[in-house]
């Protein structure tokens, strides 16, 4: 084996290389001016801050506004985690099963990604209204599980693939109807998936802006909507601090996604 | 307790493809029965119709008289190995071999009991904490085995058993089935494309292509007579010689069968001898030779006769080894050779389209089409 590709291979990758690095600095130079900015000492939103200090991580945690946010945030995102969740799993089962409309089915499921979220706010907010009822946390909940559900149901899909059909017919062969063998074989063998989906469903939820502003009824408000909030009325830097543990916590959610998912203990 | 199995007309249609037709099979109980055939001949779809996981079109399947196509798989009573094995990779080998048992909710202390003997059975006690991944192929094979067999199914089924061992283990692992087949007297189904593994493993060999069995017969029979061209080639090396009212071409021996056709003389059936000689009924050269240990593989050309001829010899048993170009005589070993029918393929197609009605319900089980 050579250890030197030939050149005209090895101009394509440098090439390459330098163009990924380019685009990744694009896309993440947003973040790399938030996190300076959330540890200025200074009074306003200003970049570069003047001085370092830690005092706008401090106020988030002092101020009871902030951790109601949160505590909000994560409410409806587990509550939204829990629901995708059971239906994405399902749906990437039973799609296993389906012999014909596979794909008439699937398009359907994977369609809340596509639709415009404002869209699906306002017919989840007029659909709430004409049932005779009123628009609030539940409705949020109900319609960032349905943001969420495509993901769940794509990743549980795709590890579904890896399992061997074989499986689930000696299962039945062997005497188990269809409930035992899900219980038995199928939901074992993707068990890491599902926990990774929903991992990468919550974070979804947790930082899930648009429905949140739409839906929240006033002083329920989620993280995202009282980052939108504070932003439109002052500049200080606590939103960039903020954002930097929002940013945190979407990073470590995709790595341990990354690290459920990832290794297969099976096959 | 052996089950015997009867297919009557089993036909299969798979999003518009005909994937079986008519296909009727008798399975005396405790015997092991081979369907042999090349890929896309509908071994493997008549094996999943009958542990319940494919739907048939048309005809039916009895297990000691009852008729099985209303049970979905999971009431079947069926032991099933696959071809991939599909050992549970999140579980134990004694929770894989258990498994059956928790279905039928067998006590604990019974299970216990069945699954340890199941595990003698197949000659790996002791592994049951195991888990199945640190296993190798050939005990992978055997805990399917036991899998399948720890509830006393009326019926194994085998889909390649052999398919994805290497060749030494195929050969210890097509001993050991056998064993445990006839120590369990299970009635046994298995499928294969490999025509030595049928041969040596079963009972009885059904030879299957397009989707129709060509013959059904001992591997003796199958081998020593085949019906139709197709069997004929399948297993193993034919010469296939035309046959002119009611001789053998260059042979001249009379055949059994019709007066004109195709025959098949085995390569073992003929024998060398001097040119020349008295006995010689053809005179051939040699093209190509083949020392292959306990045989001697030769091909030949004789005058008349486009294709060469085939034969195999015992070294030991030849004064001297031929080589290519050398002329030698050849004749046949003795018996009487039979015409082959051209493809059962036709003849079944001539029968349905003539008139579906005037076939006799009694002739649909035929236990072989090879009997003289």
């Amino acid at each position: 084996m050579t250890d030197e590709a030939p050149a005209p291979l090895r101009r394509t990758a440098i090439t390459v290389s330098v163009l990924g690095a380019l685009i990744a600095i694009f896309l993440l130079a947003p973040m790399l001016v938030i996190l300076p900015v959330g540890l200025s000492a200074n009074t306003f939103l200003r970049f570069p801050p003047s001085a370092l200090s830690t005092r706008w991580f401090e106020e988030i945690f002092s101020d009871p506004a902030w951790r109601a946010g949160v505590i909000q945030s994560v409410k409806v995102a587990a509550v939204a985690t829990v629901l995708a969740v059971v239906a994405g799993t399902s749906a990437a089962l039973a799609l296993r099963r389906l012999r014909r409309g596979r794909r008439v089915v699937r398009t359907a499921l994977i369609a809340p990604m596509v639709i415009p979220q404002l869209v699906l706010a306002l017919g989840l907010y007029l659909g709430v209204r004409d049932l005779g009822g009123t628009a609030g946390i539940a409705t949020l909940m109900l319609g960032q599980a349905v943001l969420a559900t495509p993901l769940v149901y794509l990743t549980v899909t795709a590890g579904l693939s890896a399992v061997d059909p074989a499986l689930s017919r000696a299962a039945h062969g062997l005497g188990h109807r269809w409930p035992s063998v899900l219980i038995r074989v199928e939901l074992p063998l993707v068990s890491r998936t599902i926990a990774g989906a929903s991992v990468l469903a919550f974070g979804l939820c947790f930082d899930e802006s648009v429905l949140a502003y739409y839906l929240s009824p006033p002083g329920q408000e989620t993280l995202p909507t009282r980052i939108w909030l504070a932003a439109s009325q002052q500049a200080s830097p606590v939103i960039a601090a903020v954002s930097t543990l929002v940013i945190g916590l979407a990073i470590a959610l995709m790595g341990l996604s990354v690290a459920l998912t990832g290794t297969r203990r099976n096959r | 307790m052996s089950t015997n199995v009867r297919i009557e007309a089993l036909t299969v249609h798979l999003s518009g493809t005909r994937i079986l037709h008519e296909v009727s099979l008798e399975v005396p109980a405790g015997s092991f029965v081979t369907l042999l055939g090349p890929s896309g001949s509908g071994k493997t779809t008549t094996l999943n119709v009958l542990a319940g996981f494919a739907p048939a079109s048309a005809g039916q399947v009895l297990l000691d008289d009852q008729p099985i196509e209303g049970l979905p798989a999971h009431r079947r009573d069926i032991g099933f190995v696959f071809q991939s094995y599909a050992l549970f990779p999140h579980l134990t080998v004694e929770q894989n071999v258990e498994f059956a048992l928790l279905a039928r909710k067998v006590p604990r202390a019974r299970r216990r009991e069945l699954v340890a003997g199941a595990l003698e059975l197949v000659r790996l006690p002791g592994l049951g904490a195991r888990p199945v991944g640190s296993l190798s192929g050939g005990q992978q094979q055997r805990i399917a085995l036991a899998r399948a067999l720890v509830f006393g199914p009326s019926l194994l089924l085998l889909d390649e058993p052999l398919a994805a061992l290497d060749k030494q283990l195929r050969e210890t692992m097509q001993i050991e089935l056998k064993r445990i087949q006839r120590e369990t007297g299970t009635t046994t189904i298995a499928v294969t494309h490999d025509q030595g593994e049928a041969l040596s493993m079963s009972d009885l060999v059904a030879i299957m292509n397009h989707g129709r069995i060509e013959q059904v017969g001992t591997p003796e029979e199958v081998y020593r007579r085949p019906a139709t061209r197709f069997v004929a080639e399948f297993l193993g090396d034919a010469n296939l010689l035309a046959v002119r009212s009611g001789r053998v071409e260059l042979f001249g021996l009379p055949v059994q069968g019709a007066a004109d056709g195709t025959t098949v003389i085995r390569p073992e059936d003929l024998v060398l001898t001097d040119r020349g000689s008295p006995g010689a009924a053809v005179q051939a050269t040699v093209t190509s030779v083949l020392y292959q240990g306990s045989r001697l593989r030769l091909s030949a050309s004789a005058a008349g006769h486009e294709r060469p001829l085939l034969v195999s010899a015992v070294p030991g048993e030849l004064p001297e080894t031929p080589s290519p170009g050398d002329r030698i005589g050849l004749r046949h070993r003795g018996g009487v050779p039979r015409t082959l029918r051209e493809a059962v393929t036709a003849v079944a197609d001539e029968l349905a389209g003539a008139d579906p009605q005037s076939e006799p319900d009694d002739a649909v089980p035929q236990p072989s089409f090879g009997a003289p």
